[in-house]
């Protein structure tokens, strides 16, 4: 290696003129040496690329320019965004050697067929990349200066030179043999799909090619293929052919196969091509293959899989409709049939199961429910397994359950869907009230859990929420619930489901009776320290009126016997809470009376019920449970052992109808008697004392409702509810047309049907009422000019 | 194996013998060496040149420290220059044009042109490399401004890539047309400062209550919130409406609109979602109790602020899926305008003070005090907050430390609106008025307060309500139920118009730049 | 860690981490196309980069080893050239042809970092001079006419006005 110093290089040119001649031959020899697949050494790759790098650092010898003479002038039009750059004599170079070597190649292709045209394509193919990888790298420097940029300046046709590499593959390799390949890629696979052990690696092989080869000519800096050859030359062919293969497969097969050994042979088959995908073809593909499959598998047959799924819903086969699903959930808008029909199943097999107990539940709450709810929990079960809680199934599910549950044979005997709602809380009353049967708390939860499944489908919950009221209220003013705890849980998860406002007043119920617990203990401690006992055991019951759901009592003669302990309690009460106002609910009131062997006759025991501001409540050798009414026309037995109605009336003032009543349950009690028959009782009518009586308990319950007292409660029970539904409606719409102002009678309709829906499905025409209502009370007027549209009032 | 290069090889062109040098020896003092002198140094380099490297170096160390001191500057002065290398005119020579071009575009404007004035190489690898246009490249992709400009005085066409089938223009074009660029935004700034500007007026004729509470703009349409409760859409090449938006119930107080939506909040209390395409509403937000004043939306979160005195965060998973995520409570009187960004949440209200939130957990951070009444605008933006208060004064924060930078004063009524880019800030008050303020300058502590106004922009007859600007214009909107477009682009003024030349002819011909082609004639 | 031998023009080798000499992408390229099967004990030769710049070219990249790999030239930012690290300020006090020397290697070896710096290094040299600066920066001859310096003086005026 020579040197040379300062002096002496005065006469060495700056410029470097490498000829391509001089280093082609060495070039070539190294590319060669390469594409026979032969090894290469450091020194050998480096010296190439070192050669590469030179002859594009050189400076061109025809370049116009001179190192000493400097122009000023640029040349005209010049196209380029910089110096010239060299490198095209040499992209030429290595341009035709690669055509030649592949030329060469096609020429051993040409006459081989099937796997022997695979083998030798997958073969060459592969040294054939990995060879043109190396040149590239060695050629790198001519890639990153000279190539960049030509693809700058927007030259056609110039390659980094692995993709030149590939272009030349493709023009003049593949596009003569490729049907030969892809022919060949096709008959494989349909082997494979005839059960033949196939040679996997010659299909990816050619997969791989194809996909490398799809190169982006207009935009040869983006990197990636984009398969085009690979769709055009493969994937259209191939999709075809599955088509037909599967089309010709699945009529041979139903015709000789029923519904359900399809569907398992389909399902294989899926699995199958989706393994092919990751095995051997572009992911790309995936998508595609299965559609073709699943339509000419599923979509195509889709009217036998409908008939079928009613017969495995009949015939409960849960598997091959959970098998059934996953197939038609791949076909766009299939399930959609299925959801219809099982919906109508559910609603069928509900309806039906209501209709066969019908006699029974229409007066026995456990019957309806537990009927209900086995329907609805096996079928849930098939939702869960089957149809994977599919949200169109939980649906339609959900859809049945309302139907079958809010109007079936039970509720067209009452002629009234409130009939649902009303057994529902019946059956509460029944599992929360003490009896014998309670069942342990765990048990007693997961009923009432229960019971929430049932109560979620009833449309009229504001229907649920009176009866419930109704029962819970006596529940805790008589002192029968099983269980705080549950009658607690209970309310909870009403709440849970309906929100604070739906159970604020069954709570407000709940803690009355709390507190009235220690208002007694401390009434008592009060009479204790006052020297001045009470003759009477007396205990009461403050409840909140408007949370209640009690009538307010007539006014009648108070017995004696109570009046001071009544008076007393007042005075104690209104010194504790100044301003409260007491009312009395005397019908909700009962007493013992213990008989002095019938002389002499009653002591008297009160347990007084009562409500703050407006109401209260009050509680006898045989001891007698009884009504206050009942008690104040015994006790009127202390005076005289025989009265008239009219007496009794008059001294007692309890109103004649009731008064009836009372005499007509005491006479059936063989308390009194009577000469005339019970139903031609007038006021004249003597009734006595039976000093005779005789019971084989010496506990003698004859506090029973009256019957009108019952048909009354129901009555306004219902009456009730259709006022509050009216109320809510108007406050409903105010609400909404104070936050609208302006709003159109259709769209006003729809937010209150939103707004109440999950109290009850308000009619249509009460809607109307409502607002016609509120018009008459200035609260909203019709606007002026615009037909059906209101405006709110402020 | 062909030679290799190696780096001993020294130019010609910085080899000293080509070019004179200071001397010390007077030149007339060398005298013709003897025969003996050059037998005797052959010897010597003879030797020296059998030795390695590291030999000959102290070789030559050794014969050096025998020396004296003039010896010494006179072999430093030898030295120096071979030590020394034309990097750009010598790396073409070494095929890396690449790289002398690479160099030079590292260069400003200043730079570039003293090294066109260096040699005639250094001339022909700038015109080569196409340096120029480069520059003004980098400018358009950097530089909003230049960005706008390339566009609107369409000489954008001329950069980048060429079109498909089209080449190049000459070098010569992009180094004249450099200047040409550099003086039209000096017009432009020109026109700020003098206030020069063309007025675009769009009347709303709104029916019953008129005004023009908000809006917004880009090069295509203008949207604007009414007092009347409608939503206008304004289209900018014939000011017509295009779209009316109705369904508020009260008047629409704030909007801002993306590529997919308007949302806008209104004083009916609600928010409400429309896709700006179609103009057909898509979602209703009922969450405040009172009018809603101000929203801002971004990359799936939006904060709205209401008369409620609460600002609510939202979370956007789409148009129609919009959920209240937290509620921020704590001022004491109605939140007049609310800023974002990844860091913080800035709000401001009629408590006086202006509240500073995390974005992420949204907890309170802290309170930046200060103004006098009540703040009824804002924008916050990386460090900086500018607020625009019912004191009739302006106040720039930093939000980090929560001082108060500046105080400008000047308006002489409530200050409803402000905005401000990385050099202006643009405010309009009550009275009508809108105030240009050289932003870099306020934030300059030693710049003197009557400094601060570049101008005041009086046009409106009713308060301003709000505005927006870029680099070349400000469209404002105000109770006299106008919109107003200030084009500071094409100003009237006669003394810009040699600038104009490309600007005035919409689309300028080829022919007109070759005029300034002087460098091509010569 | 693997080692790799690089062989200078003037024929010294370097005994280099491969991961350090993968800083080169012609080297990297090199080893990926080749593929790092068996002890490959043969060194690469490099005949562009003599000893000494090798030696500094190497130096350089054991420096900068762990820095993240640099990012393709963003033509959305504005190039910077104050950007330079005190290390590698320091590390490019050097002689101008050394640091010519340094360019050609980078490009050579196609080491972005260093061709970067480098060239950032040339670019500050130019910055903010006069033209007659500048020639004495780099050594260099006026050889324009006096009309011609003119000419282009001219043209440049404006950007004097400021």
């Amino acid at each position: 290696m020579s040197r040379s110093t300062g002096m002496t290089s005065a006469n060495t040119p700056g410029l470097k003129h490498i000829d391509l001649d001089q280093i082609w031959e060495e070039l070539h020899t190294g590319i060669e040496h390469m594409y026979n697949f032969q090894s290469m050494s450091r020194t050998d790759y480096m010296i190439l690329y070192t050669y590469v790098h030179n002859y594009c650092t050189s400076v061109h010898k025809s370049s116009e320019w001179s190192s000493s003479s400097v122009q000023l002038k640029s040349k005209k039009n010049q196209a380029t965004s910089g110096a010239q750059l060299v490198g095209l004599e040499l992209y030429k170079k290595l341009r035709e050697f690669l055509r030649n070597y592949v030329h060469h190649k096609l020429q051993a292709g040409l006459n081989r067929m099937d796997e022997d045209v695979l083998k030798f394509y997958t073969k060459q193919w592969e040294e054939y990349r990995l060879s043109s990888k190396t040149i590239s790298g060695m050629c790198s420097y001519l890639n990153k200066y000279w190539v960049k940029r030509e693809y700058e300046e927007g030259r056609k046709g110039i390659f980094e030179i692995y993709q030149l590499a590939l272009v030349t593959w493709r023009d003049h390799l593949f596009k003569h043999l490729n049907k030969q390949v892809t022919n060949a890629v096709l008959k494989l696979i349909e082997r494979e799909r005839n059960g033949e052990t196939i040679n996997s690696s010659l299909v990816f092989g050619v997969i791989n090619c194809y996909v490398e080869l799809g190169l982006n000519e207009d935009e040869p800096g983006l990197k990636g293929p984009n398969l085009s050859i690979y769709k055009e030359s493969f994937e259209n062919v191939f999709i075809e052919e599955t088509e037909r293969f599967y089309t010709k497969e699945s009529t041979q097969f139903l015709s000789q196969n029923n519904i359900t050994e399809y569907m398992k042979k389909v399902e294989q088959r899926l699995t199958e091509e989706q393994k092919r995908i990751q095995i051997n073809l572009h992911e790309s593909t995936s998508e595609r293959l299965a559609k073709t499959c699943e339509r000419v598998l599923i979509q195509k047959h889709m009217e036998l899989f409908h008939a079928e799924f009613q017969q495995l819903l009949d015939a409960e086969k849960d598997v091959d409709l959970g098998r059934m699903y996953q197939l038609v959930a791949r076909i766009p808008d299939g399930l959609g049939e299925l959801r219809t029909l099982l919906e109508q199943h559910i609603a069928n097999q509900g309806l039906a199961a209501i209709e066969k107990c019908s006699e029974t539940a229409y007066n026995d709450p456990k019957v309806y429910v537990t009927t209900i709810l086995e329907v609805h929990k096996k079928y849930n079960a098939l939702v869960l397994v089957a149809f994977h809680n599919d949200s169109g199934f939980v649906a339609a599910l959900d859809k049945a359950c309302g139907r079958f549950i809010n109007t079936n044979a039970v509720t067209r005997m009452a002629s009234s869907s409130s009939r649902s709602p009303e057994l529902l809380a019946k059956y509460c009353d029944i599992l929360l009230k003490k009896s014998s049967k309670n069942p342990e708390e765990a048990e007693l939860e997961d009923t009432l859990n229960q019971v929430m499944v049932v109560f979620k489908y009833i449309e009229d919950k504001d229907v649920f929420q009176k009866f419930y009221s109704k029962m819970l209220a006596k529940r805790l003013v008589q002192h029968m619930s099983a269980s705080d705890d549950a009658e607690a849980s209970m309310i909870s998860k009403l709440k849970q489901a309906c929100g604070f406002e739906y159970t604020s007043k069954l709570q407000r119920m709940f803690q009355d009776i709390g507190v009235s617990k220690d208002l007694n203990e401390q009434f008592r401690s009060h009479l204790k320290n006052s020297n001045e006992p009470l003759d009477i055991d007396f205990s009461i019951q403050v409840l909140s009126s408007g949370s209640w759901p009690f009538q307010q009592s007539f006014s009648f003669g108070l017995p004696t016997e109570l009046e001071r302990s009544v008076h007393r309690f007042t005075s104690f009460y209104s010194g504790q809470h100044s301003g409260r106002k007491l009312n009395w609910l005397y019908n909700m009131s009962k007493g013992e009376l213990h008989t002095n062997c019938f002389k002499n006759r009653y002591d008297v025991n009160i347990n007084f019920i009562i409500c703050k501001k407006n109401n209260v409540f009050i509680t006898c050798r045989y001891t007698l449970q009884a009504s206050t009414f009942q008690m104040a026309v015994l006790l009127q037995f202390n005076m005289s052992d025989s009265w008239t109605l009219a007496q009794l009336t008059e001294n007692t003032q309890i109103k004649h109808d009731y008064m009836t009543q009372v005499i007509s349950i005491l006479l059936k009690a063989k308390l009194i008697t009577c000469e005339e028959e019970e139903s031609e009782l007038k006021p004249e009518s003597a009734v006595v004392l039976f000093m005779g009586y005789k019971n084989r308990k010496l506990r003698v319950n004859i506090n029973i409702p009256m019957k009108t007292e019952l048909k009354l409660e129901q009555e306004t029970t219902h009456k009730h509810i259709e006022e509050d539904r009216k109320l809510l409606i108007q406050a409903a719409i105010v609400r909404i047309m104070k936050m609208r102002k302006v709003l159109k009678h259709q769209q006003l309709v729809a937010e209150v049907l939103s707004q109440l829906n999950t109290r009850f499905k308000p009619k249509v025409n009460i809607i109307k009422k409502c607002i016609d209502i509120l018009i008459e009370k200035e609260y909203l007027e019709r606007t002026e000019g615009e037909k059906d549209t209101y405006s709110y009032l402020a | 194996m062909i030679k290799m290069e190696t780096d001993k090889v020294i130019e010609d062109s910085n080899s000293n013998s080509q070019f004179p040098m200071t001397m010390i020896y007077d030149p007339a003092r060398k005298k013709e060496p003897s025969a003996e002198l050059i037998d005797e140094r052959n010897i010597c380099l003879h030797y020296f040149e059998k030795w390695s490297e590291s030999d000959q170096v102290e070789f030559v160390e050794s014969l050096l420290s025998r020396m004296c001191h003039y010896q010494h500057g006179h072999i430093n002065t030898y030295l120096k220059p071979m030590l020394q290398r034309d990097f750009i005119s010598l790396l073409p020579k070494k095929g890396l044009d690449h790289v002398a071009e690479n160099i030079l575009s590292y260069l400003d404007a200043e730079s570039l042109c003293a090294a066109e004035l260096v040699c005639k190489e250094w001339l022909r690898v700038i015109s080569e490399g196409m340096l120029w246009k480069k520059l003004i490249e980098r400018k358009v992709r950097t530089d909003s401004l230049w960005r706008g400009l390339a566009e609107r005085r369409q000489w954008i066409q001329y950069v980048f890539k060429p079109r498909p089938g089209e080449s190049h223009r000459p070098h010569t074009f992009y180094r004249s047309l450099y200047p040409k660029i550099i003086q039209d935004i000096e017009s432009i700034e020109n026109n700020w400062r003098m206030g020069r500007h063309i007025l675009q007026r769009i009347n709303c004729r709104s029916e019953n209550s008129k005004g023009v509470y908000c809006l917004q703009y880009d090069d295509q349409k203008i949207v604007s919130g009414l007092r009347d409760n409608t939503i206008k859409i304004w289209d900018r090449g014939t000011l017509q409406s295009t779209k009316v938006l109705t369904g508020h119930t009260g008047s629409v107080l704030c909007l801002q609109y993306d590529d997919k939506v308007i949302i806008s909040g209104s004083s009916d209390s609600t928010v409400r979602v429309w896709n700006v395409n179609s103009g057909e509403l898509v979602n209703t937000l009922i969450h405040h109790c009172e009018a809603v004043l101000h929203l801002r939306f971004n990359n799936g979160m939006m904060v709205t602020c209401s008369k409620d005195r609460s600002i609510a965060v939202w979370d956007m998973t789409s148009q129609t899926d919009i959920t209240l995520r937290r509620v921020l409570v704590g001022h004491r009187a109605a939140v007049n305008v609310v800023d974002f960004d990844e860091k913080y949440i800035v709000s401001a209200s009629g408590d006086r003070t202006i509240k500073v939130w995390n974005t992420s957990n949204c907890e309170f951070v802290r309170t930046l005090n200060g103004h006098k009444r009540g703040i009824a605008c804002l924008q916050y933006r990386d460090r900086l907050v500018v607020s625009g208060s019912s004191d009739n004064t302006i106040r720039l924060w930093d939000i980090e430390c929560g001082t108060c930078l500046r105080t400008l004063e000047g308006h002489e009524e409530l200050v409803r609106c402000i905005r401000f880019d990385s050099k202006r800030i643009v405010s309009g008050a009550y009275d009508g008025k809108i105030k240009v303020w050289d932003l870099l300058a306020a934030l300059d502590p030693r710049k003197p307060a009557n400094a601060l106004c570049l101008r005041t922009l009086v046009e409106h007859t009713g308060r301003v309500f709000r505005l927006q600007f870029d680099e070349f214009q400000i469209v404002s909107s105000s109770h006299d139920d106008t919109i107003l477009i200030w084009d500071f682009l094409n100003s009237t003024d006669n003394s810009a118009v040699s600038s104009m030349q490309m600007s005035t002819t919409r689309s300028p011909s080829p022919t007109n730049f070759d005029e300034f082609l002087v460098y091509e004639d010569s | 860690m693997p080692i790799i031998k690089l062989t200078s023009s003037d024929n010294e080798t370097f005994e280099v981490d491969v991961e350090i000499a993968k800083c080169s992408v012609t080297i990297k390229t090199m080893l990926e196309d080749l593929g790092l099967e068996e002890e490959d004990d043969e060194p690469v030769p490099l005949p562009n980069v003599n000893s000494a710049i090798l030696k500094k070219v190497i130096q350089w990249a054991t420096y900068h080893k762990d820095d993240p790999p640099p990012p393709e030239d963003d033509e959305n930012k504005e190039k910077r050239t104050d950007d330079i690290s005190s290390w590698d300020a320091d590390f490019l006090k050097v002689d101008q042809g050394t640091l010519f020397e340094l360019i050609l290697a980078a490009n050579y070896l196609d080491i972005k970092g260093l061709l970067d710096v480098t060239c950032k290094t040339v670019a500050n040299m130019i910055k903010g001079k006069t033209p007659e600066e500048i020639r004495k920066t780099f050594n260099i001859k006026n050889d324009f006419t006096a009309t011609e310096e003119e000419q282009v003086r001219k043209e440049n005026e404006w950007c004097e006005e400021k």
